[in-house]
This record gives structure tokens, C-alpha cells and sequence, in this order.
């Protein structure tokens, strides 16, 4: 194994679409640099992992690599500078990351604090607008505080702070907002705020591919079904083949179980099964086993994945106890019934 | 209270214009032909459009239509149209004026002056309008007489943009953005008139297919400059949006991370050379050349508003591609074997999400299994029972073993190979499909008959390798030649990457903690040494009476596998490579002396 053997998994895992897939080939680039003792090569491919994974379906891989990364940046920032180039930039990659922490509820809300805290002192270190981490506090809030004065608190400052280079793209931003009103149900708003978005005058990598499957859940409160179909129209594919979008793709199956289409829903229904073997974001894990039992309460038979051999006597049973044992987790992380509520409210 | 109207400097939106809106001054030409083939339009007649280039060494371009020219008051218009956006895609389509002034805009990029003399068809005088790049102009009544209807603008070019006048420019320009125009559009310069038009093959009549075919491929291989010979052709269509134009299926396996890039255009002008919403995201097999008359272009001219026409078109564009595919498979499923060898990552993605062709494509695609790469038409014929490894580290762990058992276990670490394979049961429900890890597969190894024999061994090897966090199974299997096989899962990976980066962290490190929960969940997945009972030097082991060098053989094996698994070591197993490793030679060395006990 050879400083060729790192960078050979590295270029193969570029030339592929964010997933699984890729993911493995930046962890095995990982552990093979690791095992030739050549700290520099471990860093890069760290950093290819933390954006694979992030983008791929196991943000939990990416806190593990990017917890290494800003160890090995604090004791040497010479050789691992923490603003380095694009592509290697720690500070930037603080933002996925801390952004994903509070979906496990393993993690604690000080320890959600606390990564949060630690992107405030960095940012502030480099003189840089703390626009993006007053974003992500407020996302947190929406997760974790039943008060919704909180998160729109965070949603102020975040949109009177400075934008700088740091700041999430027009795209993410414009969606940031959207999901802010969509989860206080000021749905009204969140359409009219996600117009740059359905109508492409804005894009990235995960935008709108979100916003499209979060809409469905303000164009069902508003009753508006032609919005419906053109949001499941267009927004499905964007999210169906990777399982990074876990989440979505049950909004998705959400929707069609809601409106009867159940053999249209069958197959999503399969590859959202499969996406759940491994994930551990509870948070996506937990919305897919409640739309799997929306599926089953139907009346629907369909085969299992191995990993779910369990619920196969009683699936509507056995999805409704598990999403709500992850519900009830992170309502005592939390502190109060913020998610066992909106779960509750699950069609 | 008196309404005033701001004072726009037209110095100084010009500026903002060539140095931040435009992507190259080379649109100046392309905004020239805008107008002058909106302007044919908007009188319905036989069009004609010159473009003449003259003078040296500043030559200068004139660009003459016969469309519906511009009246006084609309002159007077345009101008004050002038800066209410930069863009024509953000102005409203019927506003023909507007456009015009959007458009004469740019041509201050490259030009410190412009002239234009019109005739408006609804009558009135011939204008002049004289206007510099610092915002001054002049308007002046010519006879309409000797005027003809329609329009000519005259360009002077900065001296520094002279390069964008030069007659090889402009005609590769006004061939780039207006060959297939329906109207002759003809550039006259160094004393000849060349006409730059060429009709698209989809508004051509064809003898045969072939010949159509033939027109088809030369076409896209010079419009679209590759260099090798696409691989096929095929013409795509959609009612919504107006779409008509050709797909080249590519000749080589396209990175699908690469954006896509179609060549396309609006109203039979080029709109963009890497237009990338246009078609389903599956279609990164084809590059297209593609015109529509009925969809909306976004400001970046790259991508189209994402409305209802464009959902229908992209649908519609998309089942063209289908029904190609369906039809290879019938009428030429030679190529069609050809086409999936190539471009098998874009039908594994368009079959893991689409069941008529999922249906239609399973049996072609390729895998790679425990028994060599098959196609899964074969898998299946052989096989009853499919297992697939979901990444490719469970596989690697169990290749070996599997195939020295026949047994068929596919690689599925490849994208989209799990999602297919998790809907193959629908299809063929006499297949028994399951994913299996490691520890799944060892299970279904051989139980060992004379276990009593390896007592010692596996209760030594048990005691020695807790240290390590590595349960210890036997079991017996081929290949003989394997003494030991390491097997761990995702679990068990993730908790030693965990513990990789936990000992990073500092005292003070807001991560530590969290890493601790975060394994707290994979904190009992436990990696397995399975030893083989098959194996001569296994047998060997388990007759060792010395429990020294039991210790040191079991550590040499286990640092052994952890190595051939890419597995990184932690400190305490990189110490058993470096003092174990001492140890067993001078072990060795020591009993060679007195006799050798592992001989």
C-alpha cells in the first residue's frame, strides 16, 4: 500500500456521484494513509471523506474525519492551515458539519452548544461575518426548542449579518429561509420566499432538490394540489438516487401514500428501506420509518430488507414503536416533546 | 410635491455591463442578430439579414435587415428602455422595443459608437440615431424614400476590441449563433458574400435512415467539435415547449459528476453551448443539440425556468430516450449490448429508478461477483440464491473465501448496484436477494467436526486477542491455503475510526465528548478472526504446547489480516509489528537451536 494506492481511491471517488459508493473509497483512502504513516496524505483524504459524507448520506463519518482535521490544524497550524484553499477549507467545513450534529440524539444539546460555540470563536478569530453560524443556530433551534422565538431570533440576526465569502450560496440561503417559515407553518411565506427557487433562478448541489420535497408539506397544509404534483413531479428525481436525501425521498412517499398512489409508492418505498441500513441520523431515520408505516397502514405487503426482518409480522407496528423510540430520544436530549409532537402531527 | 425621474448615466451602466454582466464582448453579435431576426419576425416576410465587415486596419461592422424597422417614437422608446434591465431574458417577451435597446446596449462593449438608420414598415420618416459610448446621441429625420424598410446598424469598434471585427471572427461568430437561422444571413467581407447558413438535419427530408443517420452524425461532430465519432444518433421531440433536435449518444462513459452540457437553441438561435436542465439527469449518456421555440431561458442562459412546459418537455425528451432504448432492444440488440458495455452507469442509474426499464435492462448489466464479472442475465440463470456485499470492503473481506466455496456473492459497492439489486425480488420472485455482511457469510461456513482439537488454540487466541477488541471463531473452509480470515462490519469500522480521532483530540476539544457518544452506539461491534481449521499451519498451531509462541503466532496472524484489509492499526497493534515481530524471530532462532517446534 502506497502513497498511490490514497491518491488512486481519491480520484476514483471524485469521478463519482455522492453516495455510499463514494463515501467507502474516501474511508478506505482514509485508513490505507493512515496505515503508511503519512499524516499529510491522512489529512486530504480526511477532507475528501468529511465532503463525501456530508453530501452522502453519513454526516457521521464526516464529524469523525473533521474532528481529526481540527485536532491535527490546532497542533500544527503551519502545515494544516484552518482556512486553507477551496476544497481544504476547515472553517467551511465547520458549517456542515456543525450543522449536523444535533440530527443524532446521542449528541448532547451542550455538545450541539458547544460546536456551534467553537465555529463562533474560529470565525471571530478570522474576523469573518458569523452570518452562516447565527444560520445554523437557528436551524438548530427549529430542532431542538419548542419555543419558536428562539429560532427566529437566530433567523434575525443571521439575515442582518454581513454576507462575506463565507456565507452559504444564494441558493442555500434562500432555502435556509424557507425550511425557518415551513417549520414555524407560515406556509404562505415559504412559497413566496422559494419562488427564485421552483423557478431556477437559483441552484447548487442540494438546492432546490430540498425544497421541492419540504414544500410538499406547505402545499398539503394549504391544499393546494396542483402545486403538489408539480412539486413531486419535478422534486423526485432530484433526490432519488442518493441517500443523503433519506428525508426527502419519504416526503415524497408521503405524499403519494396521501393521495392513493401506493404502487407508484412501492418502489420508494424499497429504496428508502434500503437507505435506512446505514444511516445513523436518526433525524432521516426517523421520518422514513414514520412514512413506511403511513405505507404499510395501508394495507400495502411488500418485502423487507434483511436489516428490517423484524418488522416483517407486523410492519405498521414495528415502524410506529421505532420512529417513536427515536422521537422520545430526542425529546429527552431536547428537554421538552418538540419532535414526539411533530411526528404526532405525521399523516 | 414635484415627481422627478432619476438620471441614469449611460457611461457608467455601460461599464457595469462589459465588465460584470457579459461573459465575453462576443455577444455583441449575437445581440445584433437578436434584433435583426426579431425584427424579421415581427414583419412576417421573407427575411434577409447582411452583415458586411469593411476597412483596415479598424474595420468596421454594419449589420443590415429588412424586418419591421423602428418609427420615431419608438427610437424615443428604446432609449428610455435603456437600463430598466441589462438582460433580455429578465424584460417581457412582447416588449420588441425594449429588447431592441437591451440589445443595441451591448454592442457598447466592443464599440464607442453606433449608428442606426431604420424604416418602420407602419411608415413615417427614415430615422438616424448616432450614439457614443458616453451616453450622447443624436436623432435626425432622413427621407424615407431612399431609405429602404428595415433596419442596418453601423459599428466603429474601440480601438482595443478591433480583434472582434476581424472577418474570420465575425463569421465564426455569426455562424456560431445564427447558422440555423430559416433566413439567409450573409457575411460580406474581404470582398466576397458567404452565406453562413445550414439547415438543421430534423427540418431536412432524408431518402433513407441511413442517409438521415449519416447527415445526422457529420452534423453533431462538427457542430459539437468532437473529436471521435459519436456512437449513435438519435432525434428527439417534445409538443411542450417546442422542442426538436438530436441526441448523440456519447462514445466514451462520461464522468457522472460532470454538469451537463447540451447545445441549445432558442428560436433557431444559439442560447447555450452547456444548457444543463433540458433533459432527465439519467441522460448523462447523450450530449444534444436541441432547438425549442416555447421555453423560457433564465438570465444565465444556461438553464430554463423550471415550469410546467419544461417538466413536460424534459418527460417527453426523456421517453424519446426510452423508446430508443426499447427499440435497440429489438431491432438491434447488438448495438444495443454495445451501448450498455459502455454506458452501463447511466442505465444501472435509469433502471434503479424507472421499472419498465429496469425490466428491460436487469439482464444485460454487469456486476462484479465472487465468480468474476457476469452479466446479471447469467447471475441469474445459475444462481437461486443472490447475495450482494453493500460495499466494497465487505466484499474484499469475503471474496476469496466465497468463490473458493462457489458461492455467488456480488460486489454492490458499485453506485446504484444496491438499489437495484433491492428491487430484484419484485421482478423475479423465484430469486431469493439479500445484502450480507461478513459475519453472515462466515456463518454459513463449515462448523468444525473435531473442534476439541482446537481448544487450546481458540481459548489462547480468545485470551490474547480481547486486547484488541477481536472475537476469535473456527470454522472450516476453503481455500485451505487461507490460515485466518478477518471479518468486521460497518459498526465495528466506524468504532475504529472513532478511536482514531478521539485520541487526536486535546483536553480542551469540543469533539472529544461527542465522539464518545457517537461511538457510544457501536461500542459492542466487535471485529471477528476466524481461523480456518483446514488450514496446515492451523493445525499446526493447535498442537503448539508453548503458549509463548502461541501468542506470538496468533498476534502475527492477526496484524497479518489487519494489513491485508487495509485495516489502519492502532498504536497498540503497530507495536505488535514492531516488537511481535522481533519477538518471533528470536523465538524462532531460539528453538532453532533447540530443535524447531514449528517445523
Amino acid at each position: 500500500m502506497t502513497q498511490a494506492d490514497v491518491e488512486a481511491l481519491l480520484e476514483e471517488a471524485e469521478d463519482l456521484p455522492y453516495g455510499p459508493p463514494r463515501t467507502e473509497r474516501c474511508e478506505e483512502a482514509v485508513r490505507v494513509a493512515d496505515t503508511i504513516h503519512d499524516e499529510g496524505l491522512s489529512y486530504d483524504a480526511r477532507i475528501a471523506l468529511i465532503e463525501s459524507a456530508v453530501f452522502g448520506g453519513s454526516p457521521q463519518k464526516a464529524i469523525v474525519a473533521f474532528a481529526w482535521c481540527v485536532a491535527k490544524s490546532d497542533a500544527d497550524p503551519d502545515r494544516f492551515p484552518e482556512r486553507g484553499g477551496w476544497g481544504t477549507d476547515l472553517l467551511w467545513m465547520h458549517k456542515w458539519v456543525a450543522g449536523q450534529v444535533h440530527a443524532y440524539p446521542q449528541i448532547t444539546r451542550a455538545q450541539v452548544t458547544s460546536a456551534l460555540d467553537d465555529m463562533e470563536q474560529r470565525y471571530t478569530r478570522h474576523g469573518l461575518s458569523l452570518r452562516p453560524l447565527y444560520q445554523l443556530r437557528m436551524h438548530a433551534a427549529l430542532e431542538m426548542d419548542e419555543d419558536g422565538e428562539v429560532a427566529h431570533e437566530h433567523f434575525r440576526k443571521w439575515q442582518w449579518a454581513k454576507r462575506d465569502s463565507y456565507a452559504d450560496c444564494q441558493a442555500c440561503e434562500t432555502h435556509s429561509a424557507v425550511e425557518f417559515y415551513i417549520k414555524r407553518e407560515q406556509h404562505e411565506r415559504a412559497f413566496d420566499t422559494a419562488r427564485p427557487l421552483l423557478e431556477g433562478r437559483q441552484a447548487c448541489a442540494e438546492v432546490p432538490h430540498h425544497t421541492y420535497a419540504m414544500l410538499l408539506i406547505s402545499a398539503r397544509a394549504l391544499g393546494r394540489s396542483d402545486d403538489l404534483e408539480h412539486l413531486h413531479r419535478v422534486g423526485l428525481p432530484l433526490v432519488r438516487s442518493n441517500p443523503d436525501f433519506l428525508r426527502h425521498l419519504a416526503l415524497h412517499v408521503d405524499h403519494l401514500v396521501s393521495t392513493g398512489n401506493l404502487a407508484d409508492a412501492a418502489p420508494l418505498v424499497a429504496t428508502m428501506l434500503e437507505w435506512t441500513r446505514n444511516t445513523q441520523d436518526f433525524d432521516s431515520r426517523m421520518w422514513a420509518y414514520a412514512s413506511a408505516k403511513h405505507f404499510f397502514s395501508k394495507g400495502v405487503k411488500a418485502r423487507l430488507p434483511t436489516h428490517l426482518s423484524a418488522a416483517e409480522a407486523d410492519p405498521v407496528a414495528y415502524f410506529d414503536r421505532e420512529s417513536k423510540a427515536i422521537a422520545a430520544r430526542f425529546d429527552e436530549r431536547n428537554g421538552n416533546a418538540l419532535i414526539s409532537t411533530r411526528l404526532a402531527a405525521h399523516p | 410635491m414635484a415627481e422627478h425621474r432619476f438620471q441614469i448615466h449611460l457611461g457608467g451602466i455601460i461599464d457595469l455591463l462589459s465588465n460584470h454582466l457579459y461573459s465575453s464582448p462576443s455577444v455583441y453579435l449575437r445581440e445584433l442578430l437578436q434584433n435583426a431576426t426579431d425584427a424579421i419576425r415581427a414583419r412576417d416576410t421573407e427575411g434577409r439579414v447582411t452583415i458586411t465587415v469593411a476597412g483596415a486596419p479598424r474595420p468596421q461592422l454594419t449589420i443590415e435587415d429588412n424586418g419591421i424597422g423602428l418609427t420615431e417614437d419608438e427610437v424615443h422608446r428604446f432609449l428610455s428602455t435603456i437600463g430598466a434591465s441589462s438582460k433580455r431574458e429578465d424584460l417581457d417577451r412582447t416588449d420588441f422595443i425594449g429588447q431592441f435597446g437591451i440589445g443595441l446596449l451591448s454592442c457598447f462593449v466592443v464599440s464607442e459608437e453606433i449608428s442606426v438608420l431604420t424604416r418602420s414598415a407602419k411608415g413615417g420618416p427614415a430615422i438616424s440615431w448616432r450614439g457614443r459610448a458616453d451616453g450622447s446621441y443624436v436623432i435626425e429625420e432622413r427621407d424615407a424614400e431612399t431609405t429602404p424598410i428595415g433596419t442596418t446598424v453601423h459599428l466603429i469598434p474601440k480601438p482595443e476590441m478591433v480583434e472582434w471585427f476581424a472577418a474570420d471572427k465575425v463569421r465564426e461568430l455569426a455562424t456560431k449563433f445564427g447558422a440555423l437561422l430559416p433566413f439567409p444571413i450573409v457575411v460580406n467581407a474581404e470582398g466576397r458574400d458567404e452565406s453562413i447558413n445550414e439547415i438543421p438535419p430534423w427540418r431536412r427530408k432524408f431518402e433513407s435512415a441511413s442517409e438521415a443517420r449519416e447527415a445526422s452524425l457529420e452534423f453533431g461532430k462538427r457542430l459539437l467539435d468532437s473529436p471521435i465519432e459519436f456512437f449513435d444518433v438519435l432525434p428527439l421531440k417534445s409538443k411542450a415547449g417546442d422542442v426538436e433536435g438530436l441526441a448523440y449518444v456519447l462514445p466514451y462513459s462520461p464522468s457522472p459528476t460532470a454538469p451537463a452540457a447540451h447545445r441549445v437553441y432558442l428560436k433557431d438561435m444559439l442560447l447555450s453551448e452547456k444548457a444543463d436542465n433540458l433533459l432527465p439527469r439519467w441522460a448523462f449518456f447523450v450530449t444534444c443539440v436541441l432547438n425549442t421555440n416555447g421555453l423560457r431561458p433564465t438570465a444565465s442562459r444556461e438553464s430554463f425556468y423550471e415550469d410546467e412546459a419544461l417538466a413536460d418537455a424534459r418527460d417527453m425528451l426523456g421517453v424519446a430516450l426510452r423508446n430508443y432504448l426499447i427499440d435497440l432492444q429489438e431491432n438491434d440488440p447488438l448495438r444495443l449490448e454495445a451501448l450498455v458495455a459502455l454506458h452501463y452507469r447511466a442505465i444501472k442509474a435509469l433502471a434503479a429508478q424507472d421499472d419498465d426499464l429496469f425490466a428491460l435492462f436487469i439482464d444485460l448489466l454487469p456486476f462484479e461477483t465472487s465468480m468474476g464479472r457476469m452479466k446479471f442475465g447469467e447471475i441469474r440463470q445459475r444462481y437461486l440464491e443472490i447475495r450482494y456485499a453493500p460495499s466494497v470492503d465487505v466484499f474484499r473481506q469475503i471474496a476469496q473465501v466465497a468463490s473458493a466455496q462457489r458461492m455467488l456473492v456480488i460486489n454492490a459497492g458499485y453506485s446504484y448496484d444496491p438499489d437495484l439489486l433491492a428491487r430484484v425480488h419484485e421482478r423475479f420472485p423465484e430469486l431469493t436477494v439479500q445484502s450480507v455482511d461478513a459475519t453472515d457469510l462466515t456463518g454459513a461456513l463449515g462448523d468444525v467436526e473435531d473442534g476439541e482439537v482446537f481448544v487450546e488454540l481458540i481459548t489462547q487466541a480468545t485470551r490474547v486477542l480481547a486486547d484488541y477488541d477481536c472475537d476469535v471463531d473456527l470454522k472450516r473452509f476453503a481455500p485451505p491455503e487461507l490460515p485466518v480470515l478477518y471479518v468486521t462490519g460497518e459498526d465495528a469500522t466506524f468504532q475504529r475510526a472513532i478511536e482514531v480521532s478521539r485520541r487526536a483530540q486535546s483536553e480542551e476539544s469540543v469533539w472529544g465528548g461527542m465522539l464518545d457518544n457517537l461511538g457510544a452506539e457501536t461500542k459492542d461491534a466487535r471485529a471477528v478472526l476466524v481461523f480456518n481449521a483446514a488450514n496446515p499451519l492451523v493445525g499446526r498451531l493447535a498442537r503448539v504446547s508453548d503458549d509463548e509462541a502461541l501468542r506470538l503466532s496468533v498476534q502475527m496472524l492477526y496484524v497479518q489480516a489487519l494489513l491485508l484489509g487495509h485495516h489502519a492499526l492502532r498504536p497498540e497493534e503497530m507495536s505488535l509489528l514492531n516488537v511481535g515481530l522481533l519477538d518471533l524471530i528470536e523465538w524462532g532462532l531460539s528453538q532453532s537451536r533447540g530443535g524447531g517446534m514449528l517445523q
